[in-house]
């Protein structure tokens, strides 16, 4: 019982972290079926942003959260923008140029962060916070923080996209872009709305992910691999998929850390969507034609 | 030559094609008619192999071409032309005429070592080809760059040339203008002199009733006739289906 | 020694050469996105490093025994992929990219993880460079011959068509998986030669040496270069070798900033090619639209 328990707080620390940043993913490229693989990079920018705030200039913590998350979606519009946008307009643009457009993007962006802020780790001890014992689960402040703030921002985000006549017109776009230009919803500021809200989320979860990980330019890779294989599993376009790819992810990787070696985490993880995607080509929870 | 028994595919709830059994007879011009969503091209897409069957089989002579997968089939004898005629965007006009005529150009070690393209040859014939549908266009020419009507003759001159035993055309002449219409129907007549095997979908009554020596009506998923085209002219399900669709 | 450098350069572009003509066989002629390519490079150096590290044997068998394990590999994936397409199997393959990284950097009995695998043996009889030189130059022109008849034959006709429109060349009796599955494997085999003289040649890998920014790298030589054209990826590999070590030369930065300046440049370069020039240099062919199935 304790060792479950133990588990269940290492899935659900990583997994929400994860989740927020695939959910955002999943509404991209739902919205504008561009696999926006460049997110990883947006994460790591809200985190130097923070760094830069908090770190730097000593500025309260939430001043430095505001500039982290306005840089964060500043970043994204600007990719949506520049490039997916400009893309768009030239016509014919092929599934492979697309991605490797966002993946340069990707690199750009982590260098252009290792060449400011070197390669040397920043730590962020002192947000973690004190420990706190609930029997055998062990949590800090900032892991309660996490707990209490990731579902509550997920709920807000789903309720959204359900209630709202934005997130209604957002999820037209995603249904068939034609047809929602038809009944009179512009698809391209749609399209700037999905990229802006999943900046927002990979903003939230960059600083949070910074505290509790600590950051380095090279994360920017690692979140985007890891950040896909959780949202293909569950499947792409679906928020729910992402959430639940993210859980189920984590739970092999702890399973895997806890039963073989800390090390295979990320091949067993791999080993599971691969697994799932044979099964289930457009993973867990996505639809068909979702993503093909 | 084929023989179709108790076919059957259902989308969901749908029954596109609905316990179809027929026999297409050698040497004729078969056509299938019947309103849109009739499930017309859907039979087309399960004797190709292009979709799966959910019950009944399919029988190319003595052969029964269920299981096959789409390249077999094709290998066996079935030339398919397409509704919606989209080329191979890189290729050219020669390029695609030597995919359909050639056989054996997917094997790697002969292609790559052995084989010489011996191109005059080739070429004298597949301008005959194209001479044939009336398609005048440069054999390098970019396919992409073939209009609408050109690219249809060409889909058609592709089922031509593919070695085969039975062609299986998806409308021919839909949204073609009236000068290539004339010319498929002339392309059509030619090939029942020579014997070939034709089945052909088509919308356009006026211009397959005079064409098809057999006529197939299809009305959601189910057949409803099969008979000459004199016959199916006076036939009340038909007449029904047809009136009842437009009313 | 200047021409020393030169030589040095110069292996390393008929290497990425092999390489990238490699990765345009399967994302130029075959239309495949094969993020996971630097995996087969990988595969390709480890199995030879290991082999002539740790047991000894002849630099050749190592680099033969490379190729093989490469494409034997490649071809499984190629099996397992089959019914995957478009940016799932383009993620499927990065991950397998990811897999192999992850792989090499934790089996530390093998590979010896992130410290990598040291006094990688050149072949006896070309130790030194100038012979190094030798030899891979002529197996560029082999590879590139090969290749070239390759695309040019009835074989790189049906390639084109089945890289166009699949469904259409299944209809044309095209046996599609068995044309995929050689691709899959002859590319398989080219990148592990390619990773296999690159590991003899610099004498040292690690997980690192096969990574995204590697993929890049290649990625940018052939979409610079041109999809689908021999000569295209030769130039590219040629450009895309050379420009390095002229910012290198030209500008004086610390090592750290410089490797950073290397990758936006790179980067940058790929990401312009891509936007205002998807064909590249001499590229022939347009890759399916990324939006036709939404069309």
């Amino acid at each position: 019982m304790d060792l479950i328990l133990q588990l269940i707080s290492n899935v659900l620390i990583p997994g929400l972290l994860f989740a927020l940043i695939a959910a955002g993913f999943s509404l991209t490229y739902s919205v504008t079926r561009v696999l926006h693989l460049a997110n990883g990079g947006v994460v790591i920018v809200a985190g130097y942003g923070f760094y830069t705030g908090y770190s730097l200039w000593h500025w309260p913590i939430w001043s430095a959260s505001l500039l982290a998350i306005a840089i964060a979606i500043l970043t994204g519009l600007f990719i949506n923008a520049q490039i997916h946008e400009r893309m768009r307009e030239h016509g014919i643009v092929s599934a492979a140029g697309m991605l490797v457009a966002t993946i340069s993007v990707l690199l750009i962006i982590q260098n252009i962060l290792l060449a400011i802020f070197g390669s040397a780790p920043k730590s962020f001890a002192d947000l973690q916070g004190t420990v706190h014992e609930f029997g055998p689960v062990i949590f800090t402040d900032h892991e309660i923080r996490i707990l209490v703030l990731i579902p509550i921002l997920l709920i807000i985000f789903i309720l959204l996209l359900k209630k709202t006549k934005t997130g209604k017109a957002l999820r037209a776009v995603a249904d068939h872009e034609q047809v929602a230009e038809v009944v009179g919803i512009a698809s391209r500021k749609m399209r700037m709305l999905a990229f802006g809200i999943s900046s927002f989320l990979a903003g939230i979860a960059g600083i949070l992910f910074a505290i509790e990980y600590n950051l380095d330019p090279s994360m920017g890779i690692m979140i985007t691999v890891r950040m896909i294989f959780r949202a293909i599993l569950g499947g792409v376009g679906s928020i729910g998929g992402a959430i639940l790819g993210s859980l189920s992810t984590e739970t092999i990787v702890a399973l895997t850390g806890y039963y073989w070696n800390v090390s295979w985490v990320d091949f067993s993880s791999f080993l599971l969507t691969f697994v799932v995607l044979l099964i289930r080509p457009n993973g867990i929870l996505g639809k068909k034609k979702r993503i093909v | 030559m084929l023989t179709v028994n108790k076919l059957r595919k259902s989308f969901g709830g749908l029954h596109a094609v609905d316990d179809v059994s027929f026999k297409i007879a050698r040497g004729k011009i078969t056509a299938l008619i019947g309103p849109n969503g009739a499930g017309k091209t859907t039979l087309f897409n399960l004797i190709s192999g292009t979709m799966k069957t959910d019950g009944g089989s399919i029988m190319l002579d003595a052969d029964d071409i269920t299981a096959l997968s789409i390249e077999e089939r094709s290998r066996r004898g079935l030339a398919r032309s397409f509704q919606l005629s989209r080329p191979f965007r890189n290729l050219t006009v020669e390029d695609h005429l030597l995919l359909a005529l050639e056989r054996d150009d997917d094997l790697f070690w002969r292609n790559i070592f052995f084989k010489r393209e011996t191109k005059t040859e080739k070429h004298k014939h597949l301008r005959e080809v194209l001479d044939r549908v009336s398609l005048d266009a440069p054999l390098n020419k970019p396919a992409a760059d073939l209009s609408y009507g050109q690219s249809k003759l060409l889909g058609i001159a592709m089922a031509m040339i593919h070695p085969h035993q039975l062609m299986l055309l998806d409308e021919p002449v839909a949204g073609v203008n009236p000068v290539v219409r004339e010319t498929i129907s002339h392309v059509l007549r030619k090939l029942r002199e020579q014997g070939e095997t034709v089945f052909v979908i088509e919308h356009d009554m006026e211009f397959i009733m005079p064409l098809a020596d057999e006529v197939i009506v299809l009305d959601h998923g189910r057949m409803i006739a099969h008979g000459t085209p004199k016959e199916i002219q006076q036939d009340p399900d038909t007449l029904h289906a047809y009136l009842g669709a437009q009313l | 020694m200047i021409i020393d450098f030169i030589i040095f350069l110069l292996v390393l572009f008929a290497i990425y050469g092999i390489a990238g003509l490699a990765l345009n066989l399967t994302l130029g002629w075959g239309g495949l996105i094969n993020l996971g390519f630097m995996g087969f490079l990988s595969i390709g150096a480890y199995t030879s490093a290991i082999l002539t590290t740790e047991y000894h044997l002849p630099v050749f068998v190592g680099i033969i025994a490379g190729m093989i394990l490469a494409a034997l590999i490649s071809g499984f994936v190629g099996i397992l992929i089959r019914t995957i397409r478009g940016d799932a199997l383009a993620i499927i393959l990065l991950g397998f990219n990811f897999t192999v990284y992850a792989i090499g950097l934790n089996w530390n009995s093998v590979t010896r993880g992130a410290l990598g695998i040291p006094g990688i043996p050149r072949p006896e009889f070309f130790y030194d460079d100038r012979r190094f030189l030798f030899l891979v130059t002529i197996l560029l022109l082999l590879t590139t011959l090969f290749l070239y008849r390759l695309t040019h034959s009835s074989f790189g006709r049906v390639l084109g068509a089945i890289r166009d429109e699949e469904l259409h060349a299944r209809v044309l009796g095209k046996r599609m998986f068995r044309v995929k599955m050689i691709v899959h494997i002859v590319s398989g085999a080219l990148a592990g030669l390619a990773g296999a003289l690159l590991a003899h040649f610099i004498r040292f890998i690690d997980p690192a040496s096969f990574f995204i920014h590697q993929l890049v790298f290649v990625l940018s030589m052939i979409f610079v270069g041109g999809l689908a054209s021999v000569p295209g990826t030769i130039i590219g590999a040629f450009i895309l070798t050379l420009l390095p070590e002229m910012i290198r030369v030209f500008v004086n930065l610390p090592s750290d900033i410089l490797g950073a300046i290397r990758g936006i440049i790179f980067s940058l370069l790929l990401l312009l090619v891509v936007m205002f020039r998807p064909k590249g240099i001499l590229g022939t062919v347009e890759l399916p639209s990324a939006y036709a199935d939404r069309e």
